[in-house]
């Protein structure tokens, strides 16, 4: 299935060869989580990510088990904090 | 050591000059820079005085590992009563003045009285002189460090000025050290200005010294290596602060037209990927990034204007690298005035510095002020002829340069957001607390936020506490008094050490303690540390309920209490003051009036 995905501009790098700018259509596998994504993306393990899906915040403890369905719009984002 | 245990006092109003010994019982009791410095404070003013009056007084004050090497060591604090709140203010920069000052020999510069006329300080070492700043009086903070400079012949000094805006009383005026470094908020550059002093130049050759070399530089490896190994760290070294801008855009807490609004559909176009794609001409708006003094973090970010830019086609003067977009600045120009024009934030942002403003205070006043126009409160002929409408680039940058050289509407600008709204019958406008504009986070996503904007002793502040993990875990009121007061306390502790509050990106107390008790005399404890910061947080709070200030000024405006977020993860909420207060006075040991208890006190030596 596809979802859109948009991450910000310092983890633009990770999206696949092809996305413009911080935004990609991404293929992932039926019953993909969040951190699935963050997996397949290969974003660096172990950190903290904001992730919004379809408008609404998902807490670190239910990116693990939150499913994604077709055509979702996800957005995986650096730890909010102070500038 | 690490203290050089010498603080110089300048009486301007007589053009004396004195030095004494720091007060050791007090630098153990509040570390140095915003601790001790406060406490210098509270033992020096009447908590009611006016702020611009030359019965104020303004503190220059480094911490105990300011020029160390530390990682980050180059931060001072200006601590006085601010006339932008009337509250307690602690304006801390980066850059090299601070490390600088430490190396001239002292802990603290006190500043007393009024110099009958314009005056800068000239300081080498223990040389110290009184000079007159005719020649300086009236021209930009940029101009004055040149000129210092080249009058000495010293390019290596270091120099923390204010610009026209400071000399005029705006009431966010800034003290810019190293021409785009800032003690930016609370308007402390207006009370230098008040004082008559424009500049301070210094030139230090004395080093500092550690208690324990040996385990201080095995410290200092340690907590380099946790720096540089940190993703927090290498997300603010290659896109600066203003990689942020993006995650609070879609979090729905990207304050936008005054707070009317939680997101912004031009964040694309001002975000750290817009600084570095090539525009139409083929211009691409970052050159590089930038460290303060012993820094290993450099989030700090150079920039330069598309020569065809509106703002300086025919201003060969501005064609060059200069400070470029931080988050904030990003916010409260972009944002908050519906502006995506990367350049034109970044010529705005150049005025701030040049003349010496706080972005984030200008910005959100220029947006009630836009907001003010838009209903019809302010006309035309009000504005210099200038439309103030929402997504007038050219307002922004014409009313910066306006607001620092205290022209035309420019003048009621530099009144700031709250005596902005007053003066024109719209009070509910002013978007901030105490009297102070509000940072770029929205509280009604961000509920910790909230807490900590009504709660900062300095007015609103985003950087006085950190409860960033538990407002993207849970975005209502619950469980949030805990870890804002601990933060709190935490980061009052951060801010008197002389080291950057930055480092949190991979430092944690622990590492704190690990360089304090190497560098300073006697045994420094987690626990001691962090109540030395819960003892400054308690001092500056009871300055200001000695200087009027009430449990009714730990609020919000009511456009955050009762108008919902309109979009984004918090739509449909509202910020849960009145649910958060009664719990956090509770953890901090005061009554349900906000006021310190008896026992709070006793227990801090208060």
């Amino acid at each position: 299935m596809k979802i859109s995905l948009k991450t910000s501009s310092s983890l633009a790098k990770y999206l696949p060869a092809g996305s413009v700018g911080n935004k990609a259509e991404l293929e992932v596998e039926e019953g993909a989580t969040p951190q699935g994504v963050m997996r397949q993306l290969g974003l660096p393990e172990g950190a903290t990510y904001l992730v919004v899906l379809n408008g609404e915040n998902v807490p670190k403890a239910d990116q693990v088990a939150r499913q994604l369905a077709d055509n979702d719009a996800l957005a995986i984002m650096p730890p909010l904090k102070g500038g | 050591m690490s203290w050089q245990r010498k603080v110089l006092r300048i009486n301007l109003t007589d053009g004396t000059h004195s030095t004494e010994p720091l007060n050791m019982e007090w630098a153990n009791d509040y570390l140095g820079e915003r601790g001790l410095a406060s406490k210098y404070l509270v033992e020096s003013i009447d908590p009611k005085v006016d702020p611009l009056s030359p019965e104020n007084v303004l503190i220059f004050a480094t911490g105990p590992l300011t020029g160390t090497m530390a990682s980050t060591s180059g931060r001072y604090a200006v601590v006085t009563k601010g006339p932008l709140t009337g509250a307690i203010a602690c304006s801390n920069s980066g850059g090299k003045f601070g490390a600088e000052l430490k190396y001239a020999g002292y802990d603290l510069l006190i500043l007393e009285g009024r110099s009958p006329k314009p005056v800068y300080l000239h300081i080498v070492n223990d040389k110290v002189e009184i000079l007159p700043a005719d020649e300086i009086w009236g021209t930009t903070v940029w101009h004055t460090e040149e000129w210092l400079k080249k009058q000495h012949g010293n390019p290596l000094m270091k120099v923390a000025s204010i610009g026209e805006a400071g000399e005029n009383g705006v009431f966010f005026a800034c003290v810019v050290n190293d021409l785009h470094r800032a003690a930016g908020r609370s308007g402390v550059g207006a009370v230098m200005g008040s004082k008559n002093l424009k500049a301070i130049g210094v030139h230090g050759t004395l080093g500092v010294t550690v208690d324990d070399p040996k385990r201080f530089m095995e410290a200092v490896k340690a907590t380099n290596k946790l720096l540089a190994e940190s993703d927090g760290r290498k997300g603010l070294t290659e896109l600066g602060t203003n990689d942020m801008i993006d995650a609070m855009e879609t979090f729905g807490g990207l304050p936008t037209r005054n707070y009317n609004e939680v997101q912004f559909d031009g964040t694309e176009r001002i975000n750290p990927a817009a600084m570095t794609t090539p525009n139409e001409h083929g211009h691409v708006n970052l050159i590089t990034n930038k460290a303060c003094f012993g820094c290993t973090i450099a989030c700090g970010r150079i920039a330069h204007i598309d020569e065809q830019h509106f703002t300086i086609v025919n201003r060969p003067e501005y064609r060059h690298a200069s400070g470029g977009l931080e988050y904030e600045t990003a916010y409260a120009f972009g944002p908050m005035l519906a502006v995506d024009d990367i350049d034109a934030l970044t010529f705005a942002g150049y005025m701030m510095n040049e003349h010496g403003m706080d972005p984030i205070s200008f910005g959100v006043t220029l947006s009630a002020a836009m907001e003010l126009y838009e209903l019809g409160a302010l006309t035309k002929e009000q504005t210099d002829g200038m439309e103030l409408n929402f997504g007038n680039a050219e307002a922004l940058t014409v009313m910066a340069e306006k607001t620092g050289k205290g022209e035309g509407f420019g003048k009621e600008l530099g009144l700031g957001a709250k005596r902005l709204c007053e003066k024109y019958g719209h009070p509910e406008l002013f978007m901030g607390v105490k009297g102070q504009e509000f940072p770029g986070y929205d509280p009604r996503a961000l509920q910790g936020m909230g807490l900590g904007y009504v709660t900062s002793n300095r007015g609103a502040c985003h950087l006085k506490h950190d409860t960033f993990p538990e407002d993207m875990e849970d975005q209502t009121g619950n469980g949030k008094a805990k870890p804002c007061k601990d933060s709190q306390d935490r980061v009052a502790m951060i801010d008197s050490t002389g080291l950057c509050l930055f480092t949190v990106a991979a430092w944690g107390v622990p590492e704190f303690q690990q360089l304090v008790d190497a560098a300073c005399e006697g045994e420094w404890s987690e626990e001691r540390l962090v109540e030395s910061g819960e003892r400054t947080f308690n001092l500056e709070r009871q300055f200001n309920l000695a200087a009027g200030f009430t449990k009714a000024d730990d609020n919000l405006p009511k456009r955050l209490l009762e108008t919902p977020a309109p979009t984004g993860t918090a739509k449909g909420k509202v910020a849960e003051i009145a649910k958060m207060i009664p719990e956090y006075y509770q953890e901090r040991g005061w009554t349900t009036e906000g006021v310190p208890t008896n026992e709070t006190l006793s227990r801090l030596g208060l």
